[in-house]
């Protein structure tokens, strides 16, 4: 499927309408987010690490757990 | 033209408000003539607070000649990134979405600085919503590049107004928010010098968020000790985790401090003026008997990639409400790339919570190889406004966003200019809690250069 109707589909899923020129406008910004996510999917973290959402923590004590 | 007053640092003038050389009142007037003169043309402020400024400062001249005295922000005129609350003064966001919001309470910080007597002299333009970097603001209007004569180029972003204002002195200093290098960014285009603290350091209590683990609140000032001065008045965590403290101290000496390059990354984006610029501030270092320390971490891309992804989950989740009601009333770019946010899966913002984690791991690392780590601030001059495309401006936080990923310190600090006369920044990066090695570094630099001393040609 062409780029930007993957990206017509993503939208649709979350009930966001907006016109077919600009989901093609748009296609690029989209390709970048996509490439972000392929990015980071490569970092293989530790089974042990927490996506803990205080940084405060992790500050402190590291990405791992408290305990 | 505003006295020459409205140019001196605040660790200048401080002592001559405190010693009734200068007084509190003739400052705030001669910033607000100079907004007068010349905001029309960069569009710095969204809001002047000319009479509460007046009010403000007729309050603490009294207070100062009563023999009470509060510090050397007592008497000081101030600006505030539009999106910080305001007691009774309008907090736009730099939206239409807000234009009317008037909120009851101070944000936090404010409520700090204004009781350590600094003076509200305005609100400044903004990216809308913090989310972007050019400052053209479809609201408010299109704030410009201080230091370009053909206002053609942007100020950076999203606290481009903070910068504009502090590097025309139109105000001794001012708040940014920085969430992917929304306070550096500016500081390094404008020319002047921006902090972004360690993670909740600062309070965001009453400050609009952008995204919630990514936000910070920083000082812009024309000098390293002035951005200092803002920072220790700002500060809301137990100063005993801060082992250097905030402020510039007389017994630093850089010598022998380790200064790590992360190879492939300092010079992976940036053009040949900034890694010009970048590198004759490094023989700087060098000179002032700085270890030049390169190091190998093959991530920096990958870690940028997982801040830009938190950032939008999270931006997308704050806003949706108003994007499913109101998305006219939401410039073009900012509600393009808001809706980026819906096509992320929910396992990938977790995934790169972990990834946060991970980094900051790897992070401690390098920060027991290198005391901070350097690189430009910025991949280019501040490019002009039809300069930036979408795709480009996504990677435009290239080499600050990971400094709010990992919620270290990292500040900017002029360090030249490119041939057309636009200033270029030094990125400079701490351990956690450690901002007070990176300021004094920066403070050292400063003292051994000439870049803080230049003044935009809008200021002649």
């Amino acid at each position: 499927m062409e780029a930007w109707k993957l990206f017509k589909t993503e939208l649709d899923k979350y009930d966001i309408r907006i016109d077919d020129s600009v989901v093609r406008q748009l296609t690029p910004m989209y390709l970048r987010w996509q490439e972000y996510i392929r990015q980071t999917r490569t970092i293989a973290v530790d089974r042990e690490i927490e996506p803990f959402a205080d940084i405060r923590t992790i500050a402190r004590k590291g990405g791992r757990h408290a305990s | 033209m505003p006295p020459e007053m409205v140019r001196w640092p605040i660790s200048e003038i401080a002592p001559k408000i405190s010693s009734r050389e200068v007084s509190p009142v003739e400052l705030v007037q001669a910033c607000l003539d100079g907004i007068g003169e010349i905001d029309d043309q960069l569009s710095s402020f969204i809001t002047v607070t000319a009479d509460l400024a007046i009010e403000q400062a007729k309050q603490a001249e009294k207070e100062i000649l009563s023999g009470s005295y509060r510090g050397a922000l007592h008497g000081i005129p101030l600006a505030l990134k539009d999106i910080i609350n305001t007691a009774g003064v309008r907090t736009t966001a730099g939206s239409r979405i807000l234009a009317e919001n008037i909120p009851a309470k101070d944000a936090a910080v404010w409520q700090k600085l204004n009781q350590s007597g600094g003076v509200l002299i305005g609100k400044t333009n903004m990216h809308e919503f913090a989310r972007g970097s050019s400052t053209n603001n479809p609201h408010y209007g299109r704030c410009r590049n201080p230091w370009d004569p053909q206002g053609k180029r942007i100020p950076g972003g999203s606290s481009g107004g903070s910068g504009a204002a502090v590097a025309a002195c139109l105000c001794a200093g001012a708040l940014g928010t920085d969430t992917l290098g929304s306070v550096r960014k500016p500081a390094a285009d404008c020319g002047i010098v921006g902090i972004k603290p360690t993670y909740d350091l600062v309070s965001r209590q009453g400050v609009i968020p952008l995204s919630w683990s990514l936000d910070h609140v920083g000082p812009m000032a024309r000098t390293v000790r002035d951005a200092a001065i803002l920072l220790d008045h700002m500060i809301d965590a137990d100063r005993d985790r801060l082992p250097y403290g905030i402020l510039p101290t007389a017994d630093f000496r850089p010598k022998g401090t380790r200064i790590g390059l992360i190879n492939g990354w300092w010079n992976a984006r940036c053009d040949h003026e900034v890694s010009a610029a970048f590198q004759k501030a490094l023989a700087a270092f060098n000179e002032m008997g700085c270890e030049i320390k390169e190091l190998d971490f093959a991530d920096m891309e990958r870690i940028f990639a997982a801040g830009r992804i938190v950032s939008i989950c999270e931006a997308t989740t704050y806003h949706e409400p108003w994007i499913r009601e109101h998305a006219d009333a939401y410039g073009d770019d900012v509600r393009r790339a808001l809706i980026g946010g819906f096509t992320i899966p929910a396992r990938d913002y977790i995934h790169c919570l972990r990834v946060r984690s991970w980094a900051i791991d790897q992070f401690k690392a390098l920060f027991a190889q290198a005391d901070v780590i350097a690189s430009p601030c910025t991949m280019e001059p501040a490019p002009a406004f039809d300069g930036i495309k979408t795709e480009k401006g996504l990677d435009i936080a290239f080499y600050t966003g990971p400094a709010n990923l990992l919620g270290i310190p990292a500040l900017s600090v002029p360090c030249g200019f490119s041939t057309d006369g636009i200033p270029i920044g030094l990125q400079l990066m701490a351990s956690h809690y450690q901002e007070g090695l990176a300021i004094n570094l920066a403070n050292a630099y400063e003292a051994a250069t000439r870049w803080h001393q230049c003044r935009p040609p809008i200021c002649a």
